[in-house]
Parts: structure tokens; C-alpha cells; sequence
């Protein structure tokens, strides 16, 4: 019982170490979409200016819900469709950023969540 | 002696447990204090190895601005090896000193600073290989601005439900018109822009004489992108999907081939290159004889500003 509890304990207790104790190096593809996510993005998703009509949402863990802001299912497909395509207030991207372009600011929000 | 011995036994008798729970207390701070060891002995980058994750690029592009107050400069750059391909945007510049020595249109070379552990990048070692101007290339636009009091020639454009409209069609209301496209990425420009009209068609709408006097058209600068189909999604989604606001506020665009000529009309600064539209911010107040009352340039007026300026020309309104 004691043996039990104490390896509880070591696992909760590594969990909650080890994310802390080494942060996360981008890879390639992620570093690409950190650039282009602060390029494209991070204007209105995190630091929208007061007096727009609609606060855009902010992305940390946008995979991690099951639904994305606007309902649908929290897809690659759909985050690559709403940047394309735009939705509502926000602009499409398209023509402005490349399929792999669009691929590594998805890969970046991955890493995230 | 009897009592001690039984102080002894009573004690013995939950000394087995004592014991127990330190040794179990003691374990746990071995293991814990085994863990931290363990964390702190993973090779995690140090400071200095984190400084040396600072990654450098060539990076060669032409100058299209420079913003001062952020320090930063636009350039339209090409391929950049290993870390994305050539596009036009903005980037901030480790020397700020580095963006007086620099004017539109220079052809410059730079060191891309690019950090793994936050993942900032910068601009450094900036360097003038051709000096240049924007402009020259004929897609800049420099304007003749109407003056407050001149009359608002007639145009030709198209709105948001395919139905062709004469700017001439408006006299007798108060028009205010602006420019925008539906792709502007930039929060304080075109978003700000059309979030305002939509405060300021909500405010005119409250007041029945007001709206009945009154006119919004939001013109497209990107009207080879921006079709009716597009202008309508992007106006509904302004208009909160009540489609019968299109009444009162209208998205238009021009011929593509038409656009330098109406921009210029409504004093427009832009710079188009591929899908990226560079652009000034203007906003005019038509009176009921077609001539310019007023005039706001940028994003920084407020919905209210403007709907007391419209009130106080439109007779039999609320003040």
C-alpha cells in the first residue's frame, strides 16, 4: 500500500516537474509558424486594439477543446479552412499565406496547447 | 515501578506507528528530494546555452515603410533559406538608429535574428544596397484629395447584392463614405474601421429622421478579391446578419481599373503588391448637395463624434 502510494507520488510529482524544468524547443516547422503566427495573428488574437466591433479569441489550447469558437469540431481542416477562408469579422488569408505556410501556424498551435 | 512499566507498555503500544509514519514521511522526502536532483542534473539550457539558440539568416528585400514609434520596418523580402518563403511584413529592428539611415524603396541585406527558446525574431545588420522610392513604379497612388466644400463627382460601383449604384444616387441624404478590404489584416485599419461604421449605423438607426437622412457606403480597395458575394458575408457579419441594414449601409466596389481614379478622388494613399494592400485611412462626410463637409483621417475618431456632426445637418434629428 505504502509502495503504491509512494509511486503515485513520484509520478504526480515528475508531471509536474518536468514541463516546468525544460521548456519546450520549437521544431522547424513550428519555429515557421511561431514567425508567421506573430506576423499574421498575434495582432488580433492577442493583442487586439479596444473598439473592435468583436474581441478576437485567443488560441492557447484551441485544440485541446473539443469545438472550435465558432462550433465546428476542432480539426486541422477546420482551423486550415477559417484562416483560408476567414470567418465572420475575421480576414481570409488566402493568397496570403501558403498551403505550408498555413500548415506550420496549425503545427504551432499545436505546440501550444 | 509497576506504573512505569505499564507508561512503558502503553506507550509500546502505539510506538509501532509513530515509527511507521516517520519512516514513511522520511521516505517520501528522499524520493522528493531525489526528484528535484534529478530535474535540476537534466541537461536544461542554461542562459547562456539559450543565447546561443539564436539563430541567424541572410535576409536581401525592398523597403515598402518604416514605423518609427514601433520600430520596425516593412519589407518586401525574398526566400529566406530554412526559414519561410519570400513575402512582404513587418519587422522589428534590434538598432532602432539603423531605420533613420533607411527611406521606401531601398533595396537592403540584414541578419534575421531568430530565438528557439521564445520565438522572436529580429532584424539586424541592416545594410542600403540600392537606395530607391516607393512610388515610381506607377502602383503607388498619390492623390488629389477633394477639399472640404468641393462636390463629390459621380462614379459607377457595384454593392454587396450585385446592383449597380451612381454615387450621384445619394444626394439629398448625408453620406459618409470609406474604404477598406475585406482581407485587411491590420486590427487598427479596416477592422476598426468597419467596426466604427457599424457603431455609427446602429447609433443613426436609433433615430428614425437621422437614419432616414443618412447613408454609409464602405468602398472595397481590393475589389478582385472582394466580389458582391464577398462584401455581403463580410457585411453581415458587421451588421449582426440582419440583412436589412444593407439599406442604410452599403459595401461597394469599383472596376478594378477604376480604382486609382476613385481612390485619388477620395485622397487615398495605397500600395498594392500581390495580396498585401498597403493603404491610408480616410473617412468623408458628403453633405445633401453632394459636397464635402468634413473629413477624418485614420481610426482614432469615435462613432459618436461623427453621429453629432450628422445630426447637426440633418434637420429634425435628436441632438
Amino acid at each position: 500500500m505504502l509502495k503504491q502510494n509512494l509511486a503515485r507520488i513520484c509520478l504526480m510529482t515528475m508531471l509536474l516537474f518536468f514541463p516546468t524544468a525544460c521548456k519546450k524547443q520549437l521544431g522547424q516547422d513550428e519555429l515557421q509558424g511561431a514567425a508567421l503566427y506573430r506576423t499574421h495573428c498575434s495582432a488580433c488574437h492577442d493583442d487586439a486594439p479596444e473598439g473592435l466591433l468583436k474581441t478576437p479569441p485567443r488560441l492557447e489550447g484551441i485544440f485541446r477543446h473539443p469545438n472550435l469558437p465558432d462550433g465546428v469540431p476542432a480539426t486541422d481542416e477546420a482551423v486550415r479552412s477559417v484562416i483560408l477562408q476567414g470567418l465572420r469579422t475575421m480576414p481570409a488569408f488566402d493568397g496570403r499565406l501558403q498551403e505550408q505556410e498555413v500548415q506550420s501556424i496549425i503545427a504551432y498551435l499545436h505546440s501550444k496547447n | 515501578m509497576k506504573s512505569h512499566e505499564k507508561t512503558c507498555r502503553a506507550e509500546d503500544g502505539f510506538q509501532p506507528a509513530l515509527i511507521h509514519t516517520w519512516r514513511s514521511a522520511r521516505r517520501l522526502m528522499l524520493v522528493l528530494a531525489g526528484l528535484l536532483m534529478l530535474c535540476t542534473a537534466i541537461p536544461c539550457p542554461t542562459a547562456a546555452q539559450q543565447a546561443a539558440t539564436v539563430k541567424r539568416y541572410p535576409l536581401r528585400g525592398k523597403v515598402l515603410s518604416i514605423q518609427l514609434g514601433e520600430q520596425q520596418v516593412t519589407l518586401q523580402h525574398e526566400d529566406i533559406p530554412g526559414f519561410m518563403p519570400g513575402m512582404t511584413m513587418p519587422f522589428h529592428v534590434k538598432d532602432a538608429s539603423a531605420l533613420k539611415r533607411l527611406a521606401p524603396g531601398d533595396q537592403i541585406s540584414a541578419i534575421l535574428l531568430v530565438r528557439t527558446t521564445d520565438e522572436s525574431y529580429e532584424v539586424d545588420e541592416i545594410r542600403v544596397l540600392h537606395s530607391g522610392a516607393v512610388g515610381t513604379s506607377g502602383t503607388a497612388v498619390q492623390g488629389h484629395p477633394l477639399q472640404l466644400g468641393d462636390t463629390l463627382p459621380d462614379a459607377v460601383l457595384t454593392n454587396q447584392d450585385s446592383k449597380t449604384v451612381h454615387l450621384s444616387s445619394y444626394r439629398g441624404k448625408l453620406l459618409l463614405v470609406t474604404f477598406i478590404y475585406t482581407r485587411c489584416p491590420m486590427p487598427t485599419a479596416c477592422p476598426m474601421i468597419t467596426s466604427h461604421f457599424a457603431r455609427v449605423h446602429a447609433l443613426l438607426s436609433a433615430d428614425a429622421k437621422l437614419a432616414a437622412q443618412s447613408h454609409l457606403l464602405s468602398i472595397t480597395l481590393d475589389p478582385t478579391y472582394d466580389t458582391p458575394q464577398v462584401l455581403r458575408r463580410f457585411g453581415l457579419a458587421y451588421l449582426h446578419d440582419h440583412p436589412e441594414g444593407f439599406a442604410h449601409w452599403e459595401f461597394l466596389r469599383s472596376e478594378p481599373a477604376e480604382l486609382q481614379k476613385l481612390a485619388s478622388t477620395f485622397g487615398l494613399e495605397y500600395h498594392q503588391e500581390d495580396h498585401q494592400i498597403l493603404h491610408t485611412v480616410r473617412t468623408l462626410l458628403i453633405d445633401k448637395n453632394g459636397r464635402v463637409l468634413r473629413t477624418w483621417d485614420g481610426s482614432s475618431w469615435k462613432p459618436q463624434e461623427i453621429v453629432d456632426v450628422m445630426a447637426s445637418a440633418a434637420p429634425g434629428a435628436k441632438r
